[in-house]
């Protein structure tokens, strides 16, 4: 049985979360906790599946706590339950928090949030699957990293030189849209593109984004090859999204298509960025779900636009990216 | 020392002003002397007569000489005409003349009352020396010719009375003239000398004089210019208040022209209750048209005069207010943001404990049924399903109102992001939902694809609940008691580069000669307490930092629709 583990400072929230998820019981096993000290000592007695925390706590607060968390067993997925939080505290605990949901949740949204990760996660590799949840971004070309900084340092920064850049970089893109599709910074956003996503953060928020240490990070791969797969995924979304079009897709579907041509490459970078040694597919799915990516791509009810977006050209993928 | 020739043409003639009015004065003064002297001399003659020869005997008969006689009633005749003349021309030359005339024939009635002794003739001296006091060389003329024509006259017919001899020498009289010239050769040098330094000194009298008048005037040109340009209202007052001079600044300050200020009084410029004092303080003024002002200002009362010196503080007011407004918002928004916070984590577990109460109520229904009548049924299967819906409702839209508030409570940077209006303008409909329910009924025809214009959130969220309470009030003005419900019509369109937001009320309108008015800061129409005449200008001045604009039209008695336009600068993404 999956184990769960909430933690809020308010015990009516507790007990109405118990009480509301009573339908499940039979599926997870669910502990609460008042507190981050009370839930780190129970985690040392039994591991978790799924951590669902509040931010604002007395003395330790989410992010430390989640932080902790991660530290500790990697292999949970970290997600975030709380009204309005400063952009500081959230800022602090962007490396460990997989998802935010913002207070009120729907139960049957937090169901299918969790089952949906759990799901997932049934079709990794044990080792697989703790790797990608210990991992705390995915990582960015230098070159572009830099490029990116020196824009946000001008004066007068433009956004859409910043959304060009994003483009050409999954990493980056994948982060960006983790960002504002998960409520992290306000009410969750269905985004149509990269540079959207770079719009409703602002430049502000985009200048304190590129300065912490764990929201976008190079590592050690072959720069090279990070930049092809950057380049191969910005192709791939125009292509689906023009041949949505050409299918009569509804705009809305030409736009999930776009989505799905960016992300098409993910489980590649996933796998590379965990130092997995082959392509998992799964992978990508995995991280679509446990960061809250635009799920619609991989929907069956939008199935039309996922299928465009696969139903591509995969030598020319493949000959444009490979390791 | 100047010269004369270096004196300008106005100087020399005010120079000749001073000369003459200096040459009177001493005329006058001398004359006054004078008058006093003859006076003095007829009675020393009368004296003389009645101590040297009182008496003359003829046979028995003593009687009273003719010296006496002649010093009383000829001494009278000679000092009584130049007397009327000093008390009537004094400083004339026709005055001088004639003193000059009867000093000299007083000296000829002493000579003559001494019975001729010679030593008397030294008054002659004595009284052309004093006749030199008039630094006239002119009067030595007559008197002159007065003495030598008495000595020849009576030298020659009655040598005894002048030289004291009987026996008639028929040029002594010339001897005697003779020196008297030559003492006048030096007297008229000396009032010649005198009357040229007294030029001198008049010139250079009206020279500095000149000199002082244009400093004097330069100096007045420099204040009129400080008063002119001073950058803040200036104005002079007379003793009771009424206006004098004003500068253009004060003329604009209040509105009224320079020619129009003269004839008013401070007092009509200030508003009820303000007071204008010695020191300076901040008061309102009220200008022509009746719009108040604030302003700082101060009335220094000078002994012929007072100046009041007025700054308009308008500007500074107004951003002191816009801060205000923006500290309040931003506590507010601070304030809401803890309070989403606080009522967010209730909201949840109230809305779980809901959900988990129904469905473990129909979980448990049919057993509750089963064990009882048929009474409880439709409570069972009606009543409590059905209370614990219309809670979940209630919860929901708790919810709603919450999540309204965040546009309200942007704590953090302010910031230019894309903002779908359609959001911004249903949040704000559930945050005044108090305000327009009983007023009106609001319809919505809200584009579905809206372009996203960039937008500071909270500030455009703010724009939208103004417009939305103005109408709300505009409607309540006109349908209140009336028991009929006013209409509020929003629509959203996506005009090429723009984005459209109507609003439109069914309510009072806005009569035309007000139509400027309302977006100046403070002007308001709602009573005192209901609006701070802030809104429409917060509106319009954050629409314009949105590069956008705002158009109002209206038709009094109907209604009126305003109007905000943004442009929408949305990059075109895809391929």
């Amino acid at each position: 049985m999956k184990r769960l583990l909430f933690v809020d400072d308010e015990p009516n929230l507790l007990a109405g979360l118990r009480r509301m998820l009573r339908s499940e019981r039979n599926e997870w096993e669910m502990e609460f906790a008042e507190g981050g000290e009370e839930a780190l000592s129970k985690l040392q007695s039994h591991r978790a599946d799924v951590v669902i925390s509040d931010m604002r706590m007395p003395r330790m607060d989410g992010a430390e706590f989640l932080n902790e968390v991660q530290q500790r067993q990697p292999a949970t997925a970290r997600i975030c339950l709380s009204g309005f939080s400063d952009g500081g505290l959230i800022m602090r605990g962007l490396g460990s928090i997989h998802q935010y949901l913002n207070k009120p949740c729907e139960s049957g949204h937090l169901i299918q949030t969790v089952r949906n990760i759990l799901q997932a996660a049934a079709g990794l590799p044990a080792e697989l699957h703790e790797r990608l949840c210990a991992l705390k971004c995915l990582p960015v070309a230098q070159l572009t990293l830099q490029h990116l900084k020196e824009v946000l340092a001008q004066d007068a920064p433009c956004l859409q030189e910043v959304g060009q850049l994003a483009n050409l970089d999954l990493g980056l893109s994948c982060r960006l849209l983790q960002l504002v599709h998960s409520g992290f910074f306000g009410t969750p956003r269905h985004v149509e593109s990269v540079e959207d996503a770079c719009r409703l953060l602002g430049i502000a928020k985009l200048r304190k984004l590129v300065e912490l240490p764990d929201v976008f990070s190079s590592q050690e791969l072959d720069q090279q090859w990070l930049a092809r797969l950057g380049r191969a995924a910005d192709r791939l979304s125009r292509r689906a999204f023009s041949l949505a079009k050409e299918n009569g897709l509804s705009p809305r579907e030409c736009d999930y298509a776009r989505l799905a041509g960016i992300l098409y490459g993910l489980p590649e970078l996933a796998c590379a960025a965990c130092g997995w040694p082959e392509v998992v597919n799964e992978s990508g799915l995995f991280l679509i779900r446990l960061w809250g990516l635009p799920n619609q791509v991989v929907d069956p009810e939008l199935a039309p636009a996922a299928q465009v977006a696969l139903a591509l050209d995969e030598g020319e993928y493949d000959a444009s990216a490979t390791r | 020392m100047m010269t004369v020739g270096s004196l300008a043409e106005s100087d020399r003639a005010r120079a000749a002003e001073l000369l003459a009015m200096r040459q009177r004065t001493i005329y006058e003064r001398t004359d006054r002397l004078f008058a006093g002297l003859l006076i003095f001399e007829w009675l020393l003659a009368i004296v003389f007569a009645l101590l040297i020869s009182p008496h003359t005997w003829i046979g028995e008969t003593s009687s009273l000489h003719i010296h006496v006689l002649a010093a009383v009633f000829l001494g009278a005749l000679l000092v009584s005409f130049p007397l009327w003349l000093v008390r009537n021309q004094p400083g004339h030359s026709a005055t001088r003349n004639a003193v000059a005339c009867a000093q000299m024939l007083m000296s000829s009635l002493l000579i003559h009352t001494s019975g001729g002794r010679i030593e008397t003739h030294f008054h002659i001296f004595g009284s052309l020396a004093f006749l030199g006091f008039y630094r006239d060389w002119k009067v030595f003329v007559p008197a002159t010719l007065v003495i030598v024509t008495d000595h020849w006259l009576r030298g020659t017919f009655y040598p005894l009375s002048v030289f004291g001899v009987a026996e008639q020498g028929s040029w002594r009289w010339l001897e005697h003239g003779a020196w008297i010239v030559f003492c006048d050769f030096f007297l008229i040098q000396s009032a010649l000398q005198s009357q040229a330094e007294m030029r001198q000194i008049a010139e250079h009298e009206a020279q500095l004089e000149s000199n002082n008048l244009a400093q004097l005037r330069a100096e007045r040109e420099r204040f009129r210019l400080a008063f002119e340009n001073a950058p803040i209202g200036m104005a002079l007052l007379s003793p009771n208040g009424r206006f004098e001079s004003v500068n253009e600044v004060m003329s604009d300050l209040v509105g009224y022209g320079p020619d129009e200020l003269k004839g008013m009084q401070m007092e009509q410029l200030l508003e009820a209750g303000a007071e204008i004092r010695a020191e300076s303080r901040e008061f309102r003024l009220s200008r022509k048209g009746g719009q108040g002002i604030w302003v700082l200002g101060s009335l220094s009362r000078c002994a012929e005069f007072s100046i009041a010196q007025i700054v308009d503080l308008s500007q500074r007011k107004q951003a002191e207010q816009a801060l205000q407004q923006a500290q309040k918002l931003e506590s507010v928004g601070l304030l809401a943001g803890g309070i989403a916070h606080e009522i967010n984590t209730p909201i949840q577990y109230i809305g779980d404990n809901l959900r988990f109460l129904r469905d473990s109520f129909q979980e448990l229904q049919p057993v509750l049924v089963a064990h009882s009548g048929a009474e409880p049924a439709s409570l069972l299967g009606e009543e409590i399903p059905e209370s614990i819906e219309h809670s979940l409702q209630g919860v929901a839209r708790v919810a709603s109102i919450v999540r309204s508030m965040k546009d309200y409570s942007q704590t953090g940077g302010r910031e230019m992001l894309p903002a779908n209006v359609n959001e911004l303008i249903e949040n704000a409909l559930i945050i005044s939902r108090s305000e327009w329910e009983c007023v009106a009924r609001v319809e919505t025809d809200l584009q579905d694809d809206l372009p996203e214009p960039s937008c500071d959130r909270g500030e455009m969220g703010q724009v939208i609940l103004n417009l939305l309470i103005n109408a709300s009030h505009a409607n309540q003005e006109k349908y209140a008691g009336t028991g009929e419900l006013g209409s509020i019509s929003i629509r959203t369109r996506g005009l090429g580069p723009e984005v459209e937001i109507r609003i439109q009320d069914s309510g009072t309108g806005i009569p035309l000669h007000l139509r400027e008015r309302i977006f100046e800061p403070f002007f308001t129409t709602k009573e005192v307490g209901r609006g701070t005449g802030q809104g429409l200008a917060v509106a319009q001045a954050a629409i314009l930092r949105h590069k956008g604009r705002l158009q109002l039209d209206s038709e009094p008695g109907e209604g009126s629709v305003f109007s905000i336009y943004l442009p929408t600068l949305k990059a075109e993404v895809g391929p």
